[in-house]
């Protein structure tokens, strides 16, 4: 018998999380409505709780008070018993249908379906993806990488590392490293020292109700400065360079330039961060419509004021649907509850519009602080300019120039480059270039970026073997 | 290139190409490998280049390893157990390394 749910939710994510837990919880009176929760990880969080239910002590004073208060609500959720958590789960296929949603998941190597009335994608974030000359170099990974090892592994970087690129995230993290005695040979910066012009009405704008997150920005900032740090801003591109002597083909060297001039920096390790943009895979997977979000530069599901995509049946929310951090992840959870609730034909609990309410009524300062943060951390200088050697395409090989060479011979859009050079169609299936593709033929075709499109998702979504899939089975596993 | 912030709690014995290796029960074999000092976890099957971890969060396909014979896994995702065999992915398939095993 294949497994039915009313509501399947992927990502354990603040948002998911809250959502799950908000759907469940009306009144006493009613049955609450099935609800699954899937997961790549082996417990909920997501990326920024990440390892949180697990945490050991030692390593939380340095993830921080934001995090650490995640845990007793995570638990909280992770433990209702009205909730069916599926971890280490991987869905490969989603199949939109009249009723619902069919998914084909795979679990520790057990392959089976779930069938859903309505399926949530609360898949969240991913790095912005920052072509760069040598960028395929290891020793250099993103600054979300090194994170998921400190908070997953207890590991942190044992040489002098650089850390390269702009948004909230690097300062946060250069405090979680400094903390962690990690030693930073250098932080250079693409964005410039202070306050952009353009940012300075959305600061004033975000400072009522925002004046916790701006002050531990600035104070994280103060901190860098103090440790004597050097920090270099305005980097307008950087080279990666392997280090000739090393087998493993390991980073030697970063070139950067600012203005005129080049430098060299003798390193083994670059963690690189531009931002975060929605994780849109699986929503173009669903055949959802995207649109381009000029001010996030970035695609996005298209959704309705309820979280609603274009495919009914279909809701999306948290940082997958639109980046506003994971606070605003976690309220979206809880104001999304009713809406979706009622589409069932669940009537929701006078507790929940009131949750509901308050949840709208939290968001609103969140969205003045995006808007600062959106302002102040634009993608911007050395990942803006991409030279013509940067591989794009990590997994084809494929260079800007390449791309260049066949926006000059017409090519329409990012799905015509997959026919020109296959590019995007090597194992991550384009999750990390599409956007760097489209980027560079639009700057070739003088085109708007939105104007080149996004590739089309094939199924797997994820490498299944043949082994699994003819050993499809109908049950699900049992859920914990 | 990364070290550990305290000693592992429960630790494993794995084979990265024949060397023995230590890490910590369930903890990603990407982060045991990193651990251990191997950075290039496969090379490209394009041109050849050594490839590392780089997203750790399952997008970016780098970390790609053979484990017990099977190749195109994730390393940032499959968690590190006692015995485990894991080889080096290569860049251009091996016609012997389809035989499985390691």
């Amino acid at each position: 018998m294949i497994h039915k749910v009313d509501i399947a939710i992927i990502g354990a994510g603040p948002a998911g999380m809250s959502l799950a837990q908000s759907l469940v919880s009306g009144d006493e009176k009613t049955r609450p409505p099935s609800v699954a929760v899937i997961d790549e990880q082996k417990d909920g969080g997501g990326q920024v709780y990440r390892a949180a239910l697990r945490q050991a002590p030692d390593l939380a004073s340095v993830l921080g008070q934001e995090y650490q208060s995640a845990r007793p609500w995570l638990q909280e959720a992770s433990q209702n018993p009205d909730i069916q958590f599926y971890f280490r789960t991987s869905a490969w296929n989603i199949e939109p249908r009249e009723d619902g949603v069919e998914l084909a998941l795979v679990s520790a190597g057990r392959n089976w379906r779930l069938r859903a009335k309505r399926l949530v994608l609360a898949s969240g974030a991913m790095e912005r993806p920052t072509p760069f000359s040598g960028w395929q170099t290891p020793g250099v990974m993103t600054m979300g990488a090194a994170q998921t090892l400190m908070k997953d592994a207890g590991l942190v970087p044992d040489q002098p590392l650089v850390l390269l690129g702009s948004g909230p995230l690097l300062y946060l993290f250069a405090k979680q490293l400094l903390q962690s005695g990690v030693s930073i040979q250098a932080v250079l910066h693409t964005g410039p020292r202070g306050l952009r012009a353009a940012a300075w009405a959305a600061f004033w704008a975000a400072l009522p109700g925002n004046f916790s997150p701006l002050g531990k920005g600035l104070l994280w900032r103060m901190q860098l400065a103090l440790a004597r740090v050097p920090q270099v801003f305005n980097v307008a591109e950087v080279v990666a360079q392997p280090d000739p002597q090393d087998t493993a083909g390991g980073l030697g060297a970063l070139r950067y330039r600012v203005g005129g001039h080049w430098h060299t920096l003798q390193t083994g390790l670059v963690l690189v961060h531009d931002g975060v943009v929605p994780n849109t895979h699986l929503a173009a997977a669903c055949g959802c419509s995207l649109t381009w979000d000029q001010q996030q530069a970035c695609w996005r599901p298209e959704l309705d004021e309820t979280g609603r995509s274009s495919q009914s049946q279909i809701w999306a929310l948290g940082d997958g649907a639109r980046i506003m951090g994971s606070e605003a992840a976690r309220w979206q959870g809880v104001a999304m509850a009713p809406a979706l609730l009622e589409s069932l034909g669940y009537q929701p609990s006078a507790a929940n519009l009131a949750r509901c309410q308050e949840a709208q009524r939290r968001l609103a300062p969140l969205q003045r602080l995006r808007r600062f943060l959106d302002a102040q951390f634009p993608p911007a200088g050395a990942f803006s300019e991409i030279s013509d050697d940067t591989q794009v395409c990590r997994c084809e090989a494929i260079s800007a120039g390449e791309i260049r060479r066949i926006a000059g011979l017409g090519c329409s859009g990012v799905n015509q480059a997959r026919s020109f050079t296959r590019v995007g169609m090597g194992p991550c299936m384009g999750r990390q270039c599409g956007a760097s593709v489209a980027k560079v033929l639009a700057g070739a075709q003088g085109k708007p970026q939105s104007a080149l499109g996004y590739f089309t998702v094939r199924l797997p979504l994820k490498p299944v073997t043949v082994g699994d899939l003819c050993a499809l089975e109908a049950d699900a596993p049992a859920s914990g | 290139m990364f070290k550990r912030l305290s000693e592992p709690k429960a630790p494993v014995t794995f084979e990265f190409e024949g060397q023995p290796l230590k890490g910590e029960a369930g903890e990603s074999i990407a982060a045991a490998l990193l651990a251990a000092g191997i950075i290039d976890l496969r090379r490209s099957g394009e041109d050849d280049s050594p490839r590392g971890p780089y997203c750790m969060i399952g997008n970016c396909f780098e970390c790609l390893v053979w484990i017990e014979g099977q190749g195109s896994r994730q390393a940032c995702r499959e968690p590190a157990r006692e015995g485990l065999k894991l080889r080096r992915h290569p860049g251009r398939p091996d016609p012997q390394a389809f035989g499985g095993g390691s």
